[in-house]
This record gives C-alpha cells, sequence and structure tokens, in this order.
C-alpha cells in the first residue's frame, strides 16, 4: 500500500468518523437528558440532506449557504419536536417515546417519498470535481470541506458542553434530573435544547454528507443502524462514547471497505455491539443509567 | 359442562365462519387480503406476547418472520426438503437466532432490548441483500414449491391458490392463538404479567425474570417464524423486502390500537388492519404516513388502546349503576 492511498484513507476515516460523531452526540444527548430514544433521529438526517439537496440542486443557492440555512432549520424543527410531542411524555414513558418516534419516522420518511420521490440525488456544486493533488496524493475537495465542517461542529459542540453554563445545564441534568431540579436548572429548558441541539447536529451532518454521498429518502436508516450500535457499544448518554466509537467506527469501515466487504463490515459491527451488551451491559464508556 | 360449551360457542362459531370463508367470498383478491389477514394476525398475536405481556419492545419480530422465511426457501429449493418440513425448520432456526439475541439483550435495560433488537432485524436485512452467494441478494429466490398433501381416500391437496394456502395460514394462526392463549392465561402468564408491571418485585418473589423472557421470546420467535415459512410457500418467492419495517410498523399498529397486553383485541385489530388499507386503496407511502400519525395520536390519546377505551366505558358503567339506587351520587 502506498503512502498515498494511507492518508486518503486517513482522511476518508477522520470524516466520515466526525459524521458519526455528530449524528451519534445528538442521539445521545437526548437520551442523556430526557432518557427517550429517538428513532426519528435518522429521519432529520434525511431531511437535512434533502433540503441541502433541494436548495443547491433546485434553488440555486450556494453549497456555503445551504448549510447554515439547513442546521438552524433542523434546530427550529427540534424545538416543534420538542413543544409538538415529547413535552407530553413523562419521565419513565420510554417505550412511548419509542412508538410514537418511530410514528413520526414513518410519517417523515414516507412523506419525504412522496415529496421528492424515490431517486437518489447528487449534490453537484462548482467544486464537486475538484481534488487536492500532492505527488501520487489525490482527495476531493469535497472531502476536505465536509471533513472541516463537521471537525468544527465537533469543536463547537465540546466548546458549549464543558464552557457554557447551557452546557453545564445539560450535563447536569443528564447526571441527575432530581439534582438538577434542586439546584434551580429548569427541565423543560434543557430538554428542548437537548432535542433542538440533538435534531441540529442531525440536520448538519446530513447537510455534510450531502456533499458526498447521493441523496434519498430511505437514507436515514441506513445511517440510524450504525448510529445506534455507536451509542449502545459507547454507552448509551455517553457524550465521549458516542465520539471515541464513532471516530473508531469511521476508521474501521474505511480501512475494512479496502479489505472486507460492506457486509462483513456492518455484521462485525454488530457483533461488536452484541458482545459489548453481554460483557459490558453499560456500554464501554456507559455511566449508571437509573431505572 | 353445558356451561363451558355455552362459553366455548361463539368462539366455535367464529371458526366455522372462518372456514366457510372461501365459500362466501367470491374474489380471489379478497381470500389474498385473508391469508395476510390471517398470517399478520399470527405476528401480532406474538408482538403481543413479547410487548404486551412481558413489556420487551421487539422490534425483531420481522428478523424472525423472515428467518423462517429464508430457511424454508433455501431447504426447498437447494436441499430438496419437502416444505412441510423446511417451516418447521425454519421456526427452529428463528427460535435459535431469538435466544442468541435475547441472552445478550435480555440482560440489560430494555431501553437496550429495543435498540439492539431493532439493530438486529436491519442487519437481517443487509446480510440477505448483500450475502449474495446463499440468498440472491436482492433478485430473491423464485419457484417455491407448494406443499402437497395425501389424504388417504380423498386424493392429493396441492396447496397453489389463494383459497386452500387460507386454510393452511388459517391453521397456523389459530394454532398460535389457541397455544399463546392458553400460555398467557396459565401461571407462566401470570409471571409475565408480573414482570412487566413490576420486575424488581417479581424478581423479589423468587421469579427467574431472565428465563422468563427468553421462553416469551423464543415462543413468539417459533410461530412467526414457521408463519413466515409458509406465507414465503404462499407468495413463492423470497426477496430481502419479507424484512421490511413494514411489517414492524404494522404489528405495531394493530398491537397499539388493539391494546398491549390485551388478547383478544389485538387478534381483532390485526384482522382490521390487515383489511383497512385494502378498502381505502391508498399508495404505499401516503398509507404509511397515515399509520404513522394513527401510532403517534394512539400514543398520545389512548395509550392501552381500544381494549382500555372500552374497559374504563364498561368500568363507569358499572359505577353508574351501583350508584344508582342511592340517589343522586356523590
Amino acid at each position: 500500500m502506498t503512502g498515498g492511498l494511507l492518508i486518503e484513507l486517513l482522511v476518508n476515516a477522520v470524516m466520515l468518523g466526525a459524521v458519526y460523531a455528530l449524528f451519534a452526540i445528538g442521539l445521545s444527548l437526548i437520551f442523556g437528558v430526557l432518557e427517550f430514544v429517538n428513532f426519528a433521529h435518522g429521519e432529520f438526517y434525511m431531511l437535512g440532506a434533502m433540503a441541502t439537496a433541494t436548495l443547491v440542486q433546485t434553488v440555486g443557492l450556494p453549497y456555503w449557504l445551504a448549510v447554515p440555512l439547513v442546521a438552524a432549520a433542523a434546530v427550529v424543527a427540534g424545538v416543534a419536536l420538542y413543544d409538538g410531542l415529547l413535552r407530553r411524555l413523562r419521565q419513565g414513558d420510554f417505550e412511548k417515546s419509542i412508538l410514537i418516534t418511530i410514528g413520526l419516522a414513518m410519517v417523515l420518511q414516507n412523506g419525504a417519498l412522496v415529496v421528492w420521490g424515490p431517486t437518489p440525488r447528487l449534490v453537484t456544486t462548482g467544486f464537486t470535481t475538484d481534488v487536492l493533488q500532492a505527488g501520487d496524493l489525490v482527495i476531493p475537495v469535497a472531502r476536505v470541506i465536509a471533513l472541516g465542517v463537521s471537525l468544527a461542529a465537533l469543536a463547537a459542540v465540546w466548546l458549549v458542553l464543558y464552557r457554557t453554563r447551557a452546557g453545564l445545564a445539560l450535563r447536569g441534568v443528564a447526571q441527575s434530573r432530581e439534582a438538577a431540579l434542586m439546584v434551580g436548572i429548569r427541565p423543560h429548558r434543557v430538554s428542548r435544547l437537548a432535542v433542538a441541539a440533538g435534531i441540529g447536529l442531525c440536520g448538519l451532518s446530513g447537510a455534510v454528507l450531502a456533499l458526498i454521498y447521493t441523496v434519498f429518502p430511505a437514507m436515514g436508516v441506513l445511517l440510524v443502524f450504525k448510529a445506534f450500535a455507536i451509542v449502545i457499544i459507547g454507552g448509551l448518554g455517553s457524550i465521549a462514547g458516542a465520539v471515541v466509537v464513532g471516530f473508531g467506527l469511521g476508521l474501521f469501515e474505511s480501512v475494512s471497505g479496502v479489505f472486507l466487504g460492506a457486509v462483513t463490515a456492518n455484521s462485525l459491527t454488530f457483533l461488536a455491539m452484541i458482545l459489548v451488551l453481554l460483557f459490558w451491559p453499560l456500554g464501554l464508556f456507559g455511566r449508571r443509567v437509573r431505572l | 359442562m353445558s356451561g363451558a360449551l355455552r362459553r366455548l360457542t361463539p368462539a366455535l362459531a367464529l371458526v366455522a365462519l372462518l372456514l366457510a370463508l372461501p365459500a362466501l367470498v367470491a374474489s380471489n383478491y379478497h381470500m389474498a387480503i385473508a391469508v395476510s389477514a390471517a398470517a399478520f394476525c399470527v405476528l401480532a398475536v406474538g408482538l403481543n406476547l413479547v410487548y404486551g405481556y412481558v413489556g420487551l419492545l421487539s422490534l425483531c419480530q420481522v428478523a424472525f418472520w423472515g428467518l423462517g422465511a429464508y430457511t424454508t426457501a433455501l431447504l426447498t429449493t437447494r436441499l430438496g426438503v419437502s416444505p412441510w418440513l423446511a417451516a418447521p425448520a425454519g421456526g427452529v432456526v428463528a427460535m435459535a437466532a431469538s435466544l442468541v439475541v435475547g441472552a445478550a439483550a435480555c440482560r440489560v435495560s430494555r431501553h437496550s432490548f429495543a435498540i439492539t433488537s431493532l439493530v438486529f432485524a436491519l442487519l437481517l436485512q443487509q446480510i440477505a441483500f448483500d450475502w449474495t452467494s446463499l440468498t440472491r441478494g436482492a433478485m430473491g429466490m423464485p419457484g417455491l414449491p407448494s406443499p402437497t398433501l395425501d389424504l388417504p381416500g380423498l386424493g392429493r391437496i396441492v396447496f397453489d391458490s389463494d383459497r386452500r394456502f387460507y386454510y393452511l395460514i388459517l391453521c397456523w394462526a389459530l394454532i398460535t392463538v389457541a397455544a399463546t392463549r392458553a400460555l398467557v392465561g396459565s401461571r407462566i402468564g401470570r409471571a409475565f404479567v408480573a414482570i412487566r408491571e413490576n420486575e424488581p418485585l417479581a424478581r423479589a418473589h423468587g421469579l427467574d425474570v431472565y428465563r422468563y423472557k427468553l421462553l416469551a421470546f423464543a415462543f413468539s420467535a417459533w410461530f412467526t417464524g414457521v408463519a413466515g415459512g409458509f406465507f414465503c410457500l404462499y407468495l413463492t418467492i423470497v426477496d430481502p423486502s419479507i424484512f421490511d419495517f413494514y411489517y414492524t410498523e404494522a404489528m405495531l399498529i394493530m398491537v397499539i390500537v388493539g391494546g398491549a397486553g390485551s388478547f383478544w383485541p389485538v387478534v381483532a385489530a390485526s384482522v382490521v388492519f390487515s383489511a383497512v388499507p385494502e378498502v381505502l386503496r391508498m399508495g404505499d407511502e401516503l398509507r404509511l404516513v397515515l399509520y404513522g400519525l394513527i401510532l403517534i395520536a394512539a400514543m398520545l390519546a389512548m395509550p392501552d388502546g381500544l381494549a382500555g377505551v372500552f374497559r374504563r366505558r364498561r368500568l363507569a358503567r358499572l359505577r353508574r349503576s351501583l350508584a344508582a339506587p342511592e340517589g343522586p351520587a356523590r
């Protein structure tokens, strides 16, 4: 294997890993704060990608403008999701939250099929075919941009979570809802923030990956499968776990894409999940979930 | 004795009606709906056992259904095994899979159980798509043989039409309903409900929660797997769409709207929701949008389903009739 191929592989791995991490952080954040699993997570990612495709291809907006628009729309969708549906559920309505979000996923996915049709779309921009070249090293510009955007978003998430009062409140509620209530943190506000941020990250990952992969209404299902494996292996509700395992999966998939088939990679991911559940039921980075 | 007979009369009348249905229904189209209603009945009863009675939200019932179908298809086409052996073998494979997945998933929280089961179902569909040397991928395996039955004195029955398959799948649905009803009415069924209601308390009473969960899971997997086997023989083809999430969504609607943890309302809902889309004649996507909306509305407005609505109404009537003789109550 040449050094060039190795670097390409690495860029791809870090980019995939960053997007997986972004997506899984959202899932983990919502679980950590609300103790609900959002089964419609993949559909918001799909909507983000489809909206990006529509804005860039049909409306004709430049890509750099479409991304913040889509992310902002996703945040609004997150607020609507919280105030419209999730707010009505009580703590411990876990199965209910799953069933409601499954219902929502059905509506969104099939609604997208009605609106956009099943044909995969491509997002083409001025730099779609550009590459960075140095010797035998060839890296598409689109991947570098995707990498940059997702790493910047990851850094922003970290800053918000660990350097702001809102982040402190989020982590506080995730650690202990009752204790957070006692020191004057308002659970509804924090929950709304968590859902808005989680869905916002979904929309952003959709907008980023739309630059690289084709977009179609069923794409959310494929990603949510991986995201669930990531958060289970990393430990439900653990942000650090989601990041580490997200990057790990990105690396593993890029490498196994070369040496193994896609099937084997998915099966091995699932196998890893089963093994982790058997030996570390709380996940590798799991906190003690109150039940 | 006569009391038992009287109690059984409605059930016997219903069975007689079900058996006479092919004579009453003219078109093959309606018979096809009846076949899928019988199959969905097995699916819904299986999910109701696991979710409604034990409280485990299993999103991989469709995996057992598909495993049964693929096992049956592989055994009949590759090894020439008789369909009558292949479908039960499919059930056995599904049950074995349920034990493996359940062994991992039943030890952890119910959160992780739901997710693990979903990921398992998605994984099997991926494998069906991608392992082309075994499953022929998206092309599927067509040309599955029809089961034949040699009856002494009556000749040979070939199950190759909607009508004949209706009897076959109806039989399996009746067996499933009877066996599951017997299970939930037994001591084991009460243990299931105890686990659902309060797991720590059930454990404190000495119930081996883990084994009861596995039992329910494997029991439903067996019936679902065999049903999947028979259903693919009816379709005469199996392809990865047998693992479609659509089946899970339909099952959930039936169990939730019927009322999770109530027996007969779920059976009724499975029949109704198999017929409704055909009556409405909507496109697949719009129907699923509607199903999603129904699911959300049912969870918000009547979380214990129609069964719960009827139960509350009956109780209210009972309370009123008790209060009435004493003049204005309250």
